[in-house]
């Protein structure tokens, strides 16, 4: 048995969040992996009733837009190409099924877990076409970045990139903009942190006056989170603190941010649920256009709908929770999933699913 | 040259005959000359319990076992969560086309070292050979017929308010054993499956009686599984301890890794109990004496309430254990 530092600290923590929280709060958790951690460790249960905590946009597969789903499914299909992705895109229902399911009527599907072993493909099977479906925020960007500039290197003329990569600042900025959302404060995703670094985020307090702390993993870091940003919203000082100072500095990783910067060119991007969002995207550079699968194999984007009734939309944007979804463990289920949200490991619907059962939104104690 | 298996062998002629002989006689014993289409048995009284069990896990073979070993502990097992002592077991072994007729011996071998360490004999069997592809490598169902004991009645209907639930050792050894090898993380592990028969640990608990309230093996789905099942079947809430439950650190690290959870990883060796809580530090005592039952820990308590299980967390807060869905790893036994 690991035993957990700082049980005392945690408790605390809680103590304090309930001696100060007076008036009713809405906190957004950004990031798939706090849901999930926010989840195991029983935290909405201790939480004072004033302080709601609402999961956010902060999972890739979840925020993967209908018709992005659609064009990787036919691109699949074509028999000239190898689709390698992560683990988690296998089970996203399309209109004719999942990549799982293609793959099993014999299309090359194949999980991968990094963009290198992709390069590796490209290498050593020449006269087939490589496609990697890139996916998640500024985590595993510069992975993509990096099998772009060595497929450049070595000149491979048979791997090109079907571009899912997000950036997660601009998204605050849509549910910021949203009328609907009426957020005070978010809990910062510590990964995407680690990269971008503090800078990215000070839009949310000078132009919103919300709010904002980045945060590890752990109960207590998570805890800490939630006690700053509801004393700063206490005292109104709209900030954005950094509460995870020992993996994340101000300025990020440099090294990674020159290589993004190299590859990738902000563009507008679909996200499901909040629609386009302006320079949230990743676009190949200029010079780098040709490994880009959507121009090589002449993509169309179409406007599909793939699971009518599903309001993903709503719950990635915290304006519902996923118990308030009709489909939620009726029609979607982690076994049979209709949205994405339900697919991902850390998709809101999935850890709601998990921890928090089936029926109806309630405490349990 | 390895041999391999060919379709005659499943043919009903000589090569099945050699086969059998040089395979399963060989390890499991019995002869062709005693051969007949049924074993005939004779059974004490008392009351009788029959189960069955299929085993396709892949890989056949992994640290700690395979799966000639874990079909006959899985059927030894089931006999014992129905309080009963195992009197004999049958094999069918439905083999691919192809497949290392070495392969087939060591699993052979491996089910009749149990099968003579136990002695509860394999007293009949059956093989069937399909052509490549239309299985994979050996499939083998494994049936068992026993005896319970006078005045033991294991079901979770029996299941009280009080209750104390207790697991006879580590939890998520199997389920992470096998998944670490398919992740290719086997090379670090020193984690082995706990695949072993537990027959004789639940017979040190027939003195209890009716005090054991029942008990179960927790294979897929693990312990979160079999828990959710009793307060389903019992009508009875459960609260497991999470700072009580005996996991291995590696199984714990690794299951962080791998985004898995420990209480619902398949285990072989382990049997979950719920025991009268006056009875619960006695039944304690007889497990642990047993060498299958050392690490056995009380890890929770059934409570009133809505049939739910329900996690204390390390952090003292508390959330719902929910039947495991979605993705359970396939073919793990």
């Amino acid at each position: 048995m690991i035993k957990p530092v700082g049980k005392e600290y945690f408790h605390l923590l809680t103590d304090k969040l309930h001696q100060i929280a007076n008036r009713p709060l809405k906190i957004m958790e950004v990031c798939g992996t706090h849901t999930m951690a926010i989840g195991k460790a029983g935290i909405r249960e201790i939480l004072p009733l004033e302080v709601e905590l609402v999961s956010g946009p902060g999972c890739p597969v979840c925020v993967t837009a209908d018709a992005d789903i659609d064009t990787f499914m036919r691109l699949a299909e074509d028999e000239r190409v190898i689709l390698a992705t992560y683990g988690d895109m296998m089970r996203i229902p399309g209109t004719k099924g999942s990549l799982a399911e293609l793959r099993a009527q014999g299309a090359d599907v194949r999980v991968v877990y990094s963009a290198l072993e992709v390069i590796a493909f490209a290498r050593s099977e020449p006269d087939r076409e490589i496609v990697f479906l890139g996916i998640g925020f500024e985590t595993t960007a510069p992975a993509t970045a990096h099998a772009v500039v060595v497929a450049e290197r070595e000149d491979l003329t048979n791997f090109s990139i079907y571009n899912l990569h997000k950036t997660v600042p601009e998204a605050l900025r849509a549910l910021l903009e949203d009328d609907k959302t009426d957020i005070d404060g978010f809990i910062l995703p510590g990964h995407v942190s680690v990269i971008i670094g503090e800078v990215p985020y000070a839009f949310i307090a000078k132009e919103y006056g919300a709010v904002g702390a980045i945060a590890g993993f752990e109960p207590p870091e998570i805890m800490a989170a939630i006690l700053k940003l509801v004393k700063n919203i206490n005292a109104s000082t709209p900030a954005i603190s950094n509460l995870y100072r020992k993996v994340v500095r101000p300025e990020g990783n440099m090294a990674a941010k020159r290589l993004l910067e190299e590859i990738f060119v902000p563009s507008d991007a679909e996200w499901r649920g909040l629609g386009i969002i302006p320079e949230s995207g990743l676009a190949l550079r200029e010079g780098y256009e040709r490994f880009d699968a959507t121009r090589k194999f002449n993509l169309e984007h179409r406007s599909v709908k793939i699971s009518p009734g599903c309001r993903c939309g709503e719950i990635l944007k915290g304006i519902i929770r996923p118990h308030e979804c009709p489909l939620f463990s009726g029609r979607c289920t982690p076994e049979r999933p209709v949205g994405p949200c339900m697919v991902s490991s850390e998709g809101t619907c999935a850890a709601y699913y998990l921890y928090h059962g089936k029926d109806t939104w309630r405490r349990l104690f | 040259m390895i041999e391999k298996i060919r379709l005659a062998h499943g043919s009903g002629g000589e090569m099945m005959a050699s086969l059998v002989a040089e395979v399963f006689y060989a390890s499991l014993g019995g002869n062709i000359k005693d051969a007949n289409d049924s074993a005939i048995l004779d059974l004490p009284s008392g009351k009788v319990a029959f189960t069955t069990d299929s085993f396709v896990i892949d890989p056949l073979f992994f640290p700690g076992g395979d799966i000639g070993k874990l079909a006959f502990c899985g059927t030894i097992n089931d006999l014992a969560a129905a309080g009963a002592q195992p009197i004999a077991v049958s094999a069918s072994f439905i083999i691919e086309e192809g497949t290392d007729i070495n392969d087939l011996k060591h699993i052979a071998a491996s089910m009749g070292t149990v099968s003579h360490r136990t002695g509860i004999p394999v007293v009949a069997g059956d093989t069937k050979v399909v052509d490549r592809g239309n299985a994979d490598k050996v499939f083998i169902t494994t049936s068992g017929i026993g005896v319970i004991p006078e005045g033991v009645d294991y079901h979770p209907r029996n299941i009280q308010e009080g209750d104390k639930i207790i697991t006879s050792g580590t939890i998520g050894d199997h389920g992470y054993c096998i998944t670490a090898m398919r992740e290719g993380i086997s090379i670090q592990s020193s984690v082995i499956s706990d695949c072993q028969p537990l027959h004789e640990l639940v017979a040190s608990l027939t003195p209890l009686a009716s005090e054991v309230r029942t008990a179960r093996d927790a294979t897929r789905g693990g312990v979160g599984m079999v828990l959710n099942e009793w307060a389903q079947q019992s009508g009875k809430g459960i609260i497991i301890f999470e700072d009580m439950l005996p996991i291995k650190e590696e199984v714990e690290g690794g299951c962080a890794l791998l985004g898995l959870e420990p209480i619902y990883l398949a285990n072989e060796g382990k049997m979950l109990f719920a025991v009268a809580p006056h009875k619960a530090s006695e039944a304690l005592i007889l497990l642990k004496a047993h060498p299958t039952g050392e690490n056995t820990a009380v890890i929770g308590e059934v409570v009133g309430g809505r049939p739910q299980v329900v996690m204390e967390t390390r952090w003292g807060t508390r959330r719902l254990v929910p039947t495991p869905s979605g993705e359970i790893l396939p073919r793990i036994c």
